[in-house]
């Protein structure tokens, strides 16, 4: 047996961070299917889509992390929802694991089914089986359950004068009461066989589809210890000064090198800025800064890079909800950490060094995208790192934020800490700072950022129509009634006219996010009414044009064509919807996952318009754009006022992104309305004020 | 529908500070993991009202306030008025009961009540555990548990890192499912020249959904790994910090002697 199976070095090791992130996200994305499977009223088919991410986990990765992930999902199914949860959840995870497991193996359906049933049915049956053998009072109480409701058909049956269908089912019935040890397993065999191809043909439809963007260089890779395995990680730490001598870098699989023949030094103690258009290559600098293993090349370093490591390096990243690991915030600043390490570390003082002081007992789930970056920044400081590597994580903080976040990573070299920071922000560069400029793969040092790009701002035909949004004394409560309510608007009253674009300020949780639901009908207001032309908004939901901050959750087919298909069918309106948002109609074959991000939410915005909308309502439309993006999309919305009479409401905690294109700012602070007068009149400080990212 | 998906959050932590928030998490789930065999063993009135009666004591003294009961939908009232009509109409099992002219079996009504208290009791078992536990405590207190499945080399510490991240992807995830629910209201309704075309589109919906599902919470899984791996790797990742009290040996003192009483009182 065990020459037959031989146990391979691969077969012992850890689960790598890929494989822990993946089965964490999938399974969670199973159990959520699940939750929802038992909440909406159609929900039996949910239960199928249930085992779908387990196909994706166990197609992607190894049979450890498929494991692994199905007994943590257990134990959170468990605590959500409790033993019914935790059943199906584990019938379609087993499933699922199954059907991966084929299509990793290019297993046709009928294979997959005949292996799934041969393996699961025995054992899913001998529990049932032993089960009920157990608890037989249980047993007998859901046969007599079984029985009753037999009985109350047959009655039925029987008063409609189907006599002899009546009595072939008490037959049936009570013969397969008393046989329950046989029936029950043949019965769940049926299932199971229909449930397995039910979602062997569901998931061949799509986890091919599922593609996520180029593959990752990983940072390094951690050994059955958790040591780093390059040569240059252990030992010492020593990440800088780092002499880069003709590195060359590349994705694996990508024909085009990254990094081309790269040499440049960067001296300890210095705020290097590194700029340049997008995918020039500025992250893969930042990576192989953070030790990712090079093509050709050598990185001269005193000692180890030893990331993560104490007095080594740390990096920061772009998404703040994705770089935080803890549930709390006092566990997440010592993620990671030995033990000793972790213990030595004064969390407190570091959250107040970063301007999060008293928070360390708050959910991460609760801070906002400022808040979380100063955590990671926490978080990396725990470590007191030689150097820090900053691939561009001002990108999606608002300008308070940003300013704050950038002081905090300055100050950091007056203690001799490095810090190479990423930006696309040419803004953000001091005349002190050490500035490198990448492009197309090449670094050039010292040189100039070019001027930043300003959009032409189109001067509106008319001026604002009549109103098409009123909002009055509207309010909104989340949770009413439970310890968890909320109240995220009151008392606000304000109108959106015909080709007007507004613009509603606020800071994170200030509701503003709520208000583009409400004004999108998408809620019902608890007090006040949201009317669209005299109307209930709620009663006109698909109306409104709401772009979400993340477009990918909306654009749902595999390519631009399909996705504008419904609203432009042929290739003529193709190509004047896609130029009508500046998109070139060779986009339109392109899979929306080979989008930039800034594509999308052009592309999303080119089939809301071609729908014929008259209002718009974009939600964070700018957040994490480069600035060639960000000026592109301004571009589109002024032209759209200045040609359309397109009401435009856009909801920003970013004053200097939509300004220049709008008509009027509209603030909210605490659900509150504050301001709400055209632009030019109003006072900038007191708005910087109104989006300033702190707490009371 | 949307105001009531935003709703879903209702088995979550209450944040007040209770002796039942301060038990550990391992505790608890003991306590309602045995009270799971209790009532399957013995599925009948004194043990349901023995079970019943810890689980509304535990929630009493947690101070929950009453606001934590999730609304049940209307439709599901429904269901069960009728389902429970119908056992009650239909059956022959005695003792019968005479009300509006009709003979209603008050058996089945009897078992068809005590099949959905006892569901209630054990799904209250668990809620009280969501909502007095810290999600953050979690991890620790079922590696604790999980402790002796190590020693048979089953990978524990994988698995508890991985109900960590668990734990914390959650309120991400049904973020993004929220936020899909209501894109999928927003799309435009085409219209189909045949049921067929209707049908084929309807069957692609729910693919276009899991696409978009996986493929963002992938993104969002190689980004974690990032953060991971730039925090060190998950080798040191502690989890031993949580320790049994002595009031911890008192709850599960008091849980063990009112299951052992659920499983030996005479019916």
């Amino acid at each position: 047996m065990a020459s037959r199976f031989p146990r391979g070095p691969r077969g012992a090791r850890r689960l790598t961070p890929v494989e822990l992130a993946e089965a964490a996200v999938l399974i969670d994305v199973s159990l959520v299917l699940c939750v929802l499977g038992w909440l909406l009223p159609y929900g039996g088919a949910f239960f199928v889509t249930s085992a779908v991410p387990v196909v994706a986990l166990a197609a992607r990765q190894r049979l450890r992390a498929v494991v692994v992930g199905l007994v943590a999902g257990c134990a959170l199914a468990f605590i959500v929802g409790g033993t019914g949860l935790t059943i199906s959840f584990v019938e379609f995870g087993v499933l699922g694991a199954f059907v991966g497991w084929g299509r990793r193996r290019a297993w046709g359906r009928a294979r997959t089914v005949a292996v799934t049933v041969a393996v699961v049915w025995p054992i899913g049956a001998a529990i049932t089986v032993a089960a009920l053998q157990v608890f037989s009072d249980l047993r007998r109480l859901t046969f007599d359950q079984v029985r009753n409701s037999w009985s109350g058909v047959a009655r039925i049956l029987r008063n409609l004068g189907f006599e002899q269908l009546a009595h072939a089912g008490d037959v049936v019935v009570s013969w397969s009461i008393r046989h329950w040890y046989f029936v029950i397993p043949a019965v769940e065999a049926l299932v199971l066989i229909a449930v397995t191809w039910v979602a062997q043909t569901l998931s061949h439809a799509v986890v091919p589809r599922v593609v996520v963007g180029r593959p990752h260089a990983r940072l390094g890779i951690t050994d059955r210890d958790g040591r780093r395995g390059t040569s240059t990680s252990d030992g010492q730490a020593g990440p800088v000064p780092a002499r880069l001598v003709d590195v060359t870098f590349r994705y694996p699989g990508e024909a085009r090198a990254a990094l081309d023949r790269v040499s440049l030094t960067v001296e300890t103690g210095r705020f290097v800025a590194v700029t340049g258009p997008n995918g020039a290559g500025k992250s893969s600098l930042s990576r192989v800064l953070a030790g990712a293993a090079l093509e050709s090349g050598t990185i001269e370093r005193p000692g180890a890079v030893a990331l993560g490591r104490p007095h080594g390096t740390a990096m920061l990243f772009q998404r703040p909800e994705s770089q935080v690991l803890g549930v709390r915030v006092r566990d997440d600043v010592v993620w990671g950490l030995r033990y000793d390490d972790a213990t030595a570390v004064d969390v407190d003082a570091l959250l107040a060094q970063v301007g999060l002081a008293g928070l360390a007992d708050r959910e991460t789930s609760t801070l906002s995208g400022g808040e979380l970056q100063r955590l990671a920044l926490a978080s990396a400081l725990a470590r007191a790192p030689a150097l820090l590597v900053s691939d561009e994580s001002t990108a999606m903080v608002d300008t308070a934020g940003r300013r704050r976040l950038l002081d905090l990573l300055r100050g950091l070299t007056s203690r001799g800490t490095t810090v190479v920071h990423v930006t696309h922000r040419y803004g953000e560069i001091d005349p002190g700072d050490g500035l490198l400029r990448v492009e197309r793969g090449r670094v050039i040092a010292g040189a100039a950022p070019p001027p930043s790009p300003e959009a032409t701002i189109a001067v509106p035909v008319a001026g604002p129509g009549a109103p098409v949004l009123e909002v009055r004394d509207a309010g909104f409560v989340y949770s009413p009634g439970t310890p968890w309510e909320h109240r995220a608007l009151q008392h606000v009253t304000t109108t959106v006219r015909e080709g007007e674009t507004v613009l509603v300020l606020g800071a994170n949780g200030s509701g503003k996010s709520t208000l583009a639901w409400l004004l999108a009908g998408l809620l019902h207001p608890t007090e006040g009414e949201v009317l669209l032309d005299g109307d209930a908004a709620t009663r006109h939901v698909g109306a409104v044009g709401l772009a979400f901050q993340h477009a990918r959750l909306q654009l749902l087919r595999p390519t631009v064509r399909g996705e504008l298909a419904v609203v432009a069918p042929d290739e003529g309106s193709l190509v004047r919807a896609l130029a009508e948002v500046g998109l070139d109609a060779s986009i339109a074959g392109r899979p929306i996952d080979a989008l930039s991000g800034g594509q999308q939410r052009r592309a999303l915005l080119a089939r809301l318009l071609a729908t014929g909308t008259r209002v718009l309502v974009l939600d964070e439309p700018f957040a994490g754009l480069d600035d060639d993006a960000r000026v592109a999309l301004a571009q589109v919305l002024a032209r759209l006022r200045a040609t359309r009479a397109v009401a435009t409401v856009v909801v920003s905690h970013d004053l200097d992104d939509a300004v220049p294109f709008a008509d009027r700012v509209v603030g909210l602070r605490d659900g509150r309305l504050v301001l709400d007068e055209p632009v030019g009149s109003f006072d900038r400080s007191a708005v910087s004020e109104l989006v300033a990212d702190v707490r009371p | 529908m949307s105001a009531r998906t935003r709703d879903v959050h209702v088995f979550r932590y209450v944040a007040v500070d209770s002796p039942v928030h301060r038990l550990w998490a391992g505790t608890k789930l003991l306590a309602v993991a045995g009270a799971g065999v209790a009532l399957s063993l013995r599925p009948e009135w004194p043990a349901i009202a023995l079970v019943g009666a810890l689980v509304v004591a535990g929630a009493l003294v947690a101070r929950l306030p009453g606001g934590v009961l999730p609304r049940v939908p209307r439709w599901f009232v429904v269901l069960l008025l009728l389902g429970g009509a119908a056992a009650a109409l239909a059956s022959t099992k005695p003792p019968y009961v005479t009300v509006l002219g009709i003979s209603w079996s008050g058996g089945a009504l009897e078992q068809w009540v005590r099949f959905f208290v006892l569901g209630v009791v054990l799904l209250g078992a668990a809620a009280l555990v969501t909502w007095t536990t810290n999600m953050a405590e979690l991890a620790p207190a079922i590696r604790a548990l999980l402790t002796p499945l190590g020693w048979v080399r089953v990978p524990v510490d994988d698995m508890a890192v991985t109900i960590a991240l668990c734990a914390r992807c959650l309120p991400l995830l049904l973020d993004d499912s929220r936020t899909m629910l209501a894109a999928r209201r927003l799309r435009p309704r085409p219209y189909y020249d045949s049921r067929r075309a209707r049908f084929r589109a309807e069957l692609r919906e729910p693919v276009d959904l899991l696409v978009a599902a996986l493929t963002v919470s992938l993104r969002r899984a190689h980004e974690l790994a990032d953060a991971m791996e730039a925090r060190g790797g998950t080798a040191n990742v502690t989890t031993g910090r949580s320790r049994i009290a002595s009031r911890d040996v008192i709850a599960l003192a008091i849980v063990a002697a009112v299951l052992t009483a659920a499983i030996l009182v005479p019916v």
